[in-house]
C-alpha cells in the first residue's frame, strides 16, 4: 500500500492569532502547514520546505509581502511556488501590485476570506 | 470558442464564494491569464458583496451570469450582476464601483427594468493577439 505525502502550505503572517487560525483550518483539511512570522523567515522556510503553496500576508514589519513575493519569484528555486496574498487591504491598486509580482490570487481578510482561501486551495488541486 | 453561459442565483455569502470560484474557472477555460482570472473573479465577488447579494433581506440576493465575449480581435469574460432595487435607491449609487473599476476593463450600469438593476463588468484577455 502506498501513502501520499500531504500537500504543504507555508503561511507567512505576522499575527500569531491569524496564522494559527489559518493553520487550524488548513490542517483540518489534511494539509501540512508551516508558519513564518515575517518575510525574511518566510523566504528561509520556502527554500527549506519548498511548499506546494504560500499564503502571504501583505503588511508585515521589515520585509512586506510584496517584497517577499518578489524575492521568491526572482529566485529560480522558488519561482514556481504559487503565492496567494491574504491582506487586510481591499485596495485594488494593492491587489494589482500583488498580482504583478506573481501572486495567483489576492484575498481580502473579510468575512469570507477563509472560505475563499479554502476554495482557492481546492481549485489548485491541493485538496 | 464555444463556452456555455453560466448562471448563479446568490442568496448567501457562501454563494458569493462559489460564484467567485466559478468566474475564475470560467476565465481559465476561456484562456485568460492567471492575473486576468484573478482580476475578474475579485471584481465579481466585490460587486456581489457590495450589491448586498449575500444579505438575507427581502431585497438581498441576486443573480450572476458569466459569458464569454469576443469583439474586434479581443476576447474576454463578461459578468452580469443583477438585482432588485427600491425606488429610494439610486441605481448608480448602489455600488461603489471604484474597486471593481481598477480590476476590469469595462463597467456598465443599466436599469434594465423598473426595480431591476444590472451591472456588467468585462475583462479582456490581456495576452490575446487575435
Amino acid at each position: 500500500m502506498t501513502t501520499t505525502a500531504p500537500k504543504t502550505v507555508l503561511i507567512v503572517e505576522d499575527s500569531v492569532t491569524q496564522a494559527e487560525s489559518l493553520r487550524a483550518m488548513l490542517e483540518e483539511n489534511g494539509l501540512q502547514v508551516f508558519c513564518a512570522l515575517d518575510g525574511i523567515t518566510g523566504l528561509k522556510k520556502a527554500h527549506e520546505f519548498h511548499p506546494d503553496l504560500i499564503v502571504m500576508d501583505v503588511h508585515m514589519p521589515g520585509m512586506n509581502g510584496f517584497e517577499a513575493a518578489q524575492a521568491l519569484k526572482d529566485d529560480p528555486t522558488t519561482a514556481d511556488i504559487p503565492i496567494v496574498m491574504l491582506t487586510s487591504s481591499d485596495n485594488p491598486e494593492s491587489a494589482l501590485m500583488g498580482l504583478d509580482v506573481g501572486a495567483v490570487d489576492y484575498i481580502p481578510k473579510d468575512v469570507f476570506a477563509m472560505s475563499v482561501l479554502l476554495e482557492t486551495v481546492r481549485q489548485m488541486g491541493l485538496l | 470558442m464555444n463556452i456555455a453561459q453560466q448562471r448563479f442565483v446568490i442568496h448567501s455569502e457562501v454563494d458569493i464564494v462559489s460564484a467567485r470560484m466559478a468566474v475564475r474557472e470560467y476565465a481559465r477555460r476561456c484562456g485568460l491569464s492567471l492575473k486576468d482570472q484573478a482580476c475578474i473573479s475579485m471584481a465579481a465577488s466585490s460587486m456581489a458583496t457590495s450589491l448586498g447579494f449575500g444579505q438575507t433581506t427581502l431585497l438581498g440576493g441576486g443573480e450572476i451570469l458569466i459569458d464569454y465575449v469576443e469583439n474586434n480581435h479581443k476576447r474576454g469574460v463578461c459578468v452580469r450582476c443583477a438585482k432588485r432595487y427600491t425606488e429610494s435607491e439610486d441605481p448608480k449609487a448602489i455600488h461603489n464601483m471604484e474597486n471593481s473599476r481598477w480590476l476590469v476593463d469595462d463597467i456598465q450600469v443599466k436599469a434594465v427594468s423598473l426595480g431591476r438593476l444590472e451591472i456588467v463588468i468585462t475583462k479582456w484577455d490581456s495576452l490575446y493577439k487575435g
